[in-house]
């Protein structure tokens, strides 16, 4: 009887612990990934918010707000989950600005900022539906997008000291 | 002669002067992988230049600055300032479409005959980020609908893991009848019985 009560309690216990480490994993399983790596040569980095920043590599997930940074000589290929694909050439930073994807309630948006570097992109399915919805901002210029494969340049220098001190060269 | 041999290499060197002192930040619009060219706006806090014409780029010194009328870039520069971003740009995603026949999980022998090449492209493109997505027709009530469609893509996952692929790599959603590939006067029409596949 007593032993039955105390496996009782540590059930509770158990179930406790589960609720509590299982509801934060449920809710990043939620966040739905805004594209995938499709290849990384060199060194590419994501720094996510309350994350360090973790290498990158071909399979991984891409989430809106993830800031992804190149390192020299490197590159990386991303497909989007509207089906428009970009890459990073050498020494870039990309943040995924904005990205919705959920054409059914009309819930579209695309927004990256280029702060240096270069990129190749072409665009998607939001483009498709509205255009008005994608644009690629960089410090000194705007791109509004009416389709569809176009490459951007932005030199070093023109980004915020704090984002041009984020990247592969200062994360050993 | 001798004026000559001064002159060619002096002409080189103010050029390449010229080339050092244009803007490097370039937009460079370009034919889609299918020929297409697009259309993109460049625009800064003085004004905007419009690409239209493949090949073309601007150039833009600063966030004051008028972006420079379009130019022909040439193929050198635009790879020396692109080459590494161009070939990491993969290639467009693959999809395939499967269609069902009424009111259950079995597929249509033509789509049956399909899957072959599905996993062929998943092979050939070392996919790790493949969407299936299940869907049915307006046939019925929807929240059977919305079962059909789950279990229809539930079941082409399946006969993909058993042929090989993994199952972290394999997205599943569905949409029961919301979202039709045609609009049809027909509640079970059979092109919206279907399993939409992208391989990215």
């Amino acid at each position: 009887m007593r032993t039955d009560r105390r496996q009782g309690y540590g059930l509770v216990v158990l179930a406790m612990l589960l609720l509590a480490f299982a509801a934060p994993i449920a809710y990043a399983a939620e966040a739905s990934p805004a594209g995938s790596v499709k290849s990384v040569t060199g060194q590419a980095l994501v720094l996510r918010k309350g994350a360090a920043a973790a290498s990158l590599k071909a399979g991984d997930r891409i989430f809106e707000k993830d800031v992804l940074t190149t390192g020299k000589a490197s590159s990386i290929g991303i497909v989007m989950r509207d089906n428009s694909v970009l890459s990073l050439g050498p020494s870039s930073r990309l943040v995924v600005e904005s990205f919705l994807f959920a054409p059914e309630k009309g819930a579209l948006a695309q927004v990256l900022k280029l702060s240096r570097g270069s990129m190749d992109a072409v665009s998607g399915e939001i483009v498709k539906l509205n255009p008005e919805a994608a644009r690629v901002e960089t410090p000194i210029y705007t791109i509004g997008i009416r389709g569809t494969h176009f490459l951007l340049n932005v030199e070093p220098g023109n980004e915020t000291p704090a984002e041009a001190a984020e990247g592969v060269e200062v994360v050993k | 002669m001798n004026a000559r041999g001064i002159f060619l290499p002096l002409l080189l060197a103010l050029a390449l002067l010229a080339a050092c002192a244009k803007p490097r930040n370039v937009v460079q619009l370009v034919p889609d992988p299918d020929g297409h060219v697009g259309v993109v706006r460049v625009t800064t806090a003085a004004g905007a230049a419009e690409l239209s014409q493949a090949g073309n780029a601007v150039r833009v010194a600063d966030a004051k600055s008028m972006p420079s009328p379009p130019e022909v870039l040439s193929e050198a520069e635009s790879d020396a300032l692109f080459g590494m971003a161009k070939r990491a740009l993969p290639s467009k995603p693959v999809r395939f479409i499967l269609y069902f026949e009424n009111e259950g999980t079995k597929l249509t022998p033509e789509s049956q005959a399909l899957l072959p090449q599905v996993l062929a492209t998943a092979q050939e493109r070392q996919s790790r980020d493949i969407a299936i997505v299940g869907h049915a027709s307006r046939q019925g009530d929807e929240s059977l609908n919305i079962t059909l469609s789950r279990r229809r893509a539930e079941f082409v996952s399946r006969l993909l893991e058993k042929q090989g692929l993994s199952p972290e790599d394999l997205e599943i959603t569905s949409h029961g009848s919301a979202n039709p590939l045609v609009v049809s006067t027909r509640k079970n029409e059979p092109r919206n019985r279907r399993v939409e596949i992208t391989v990215r």
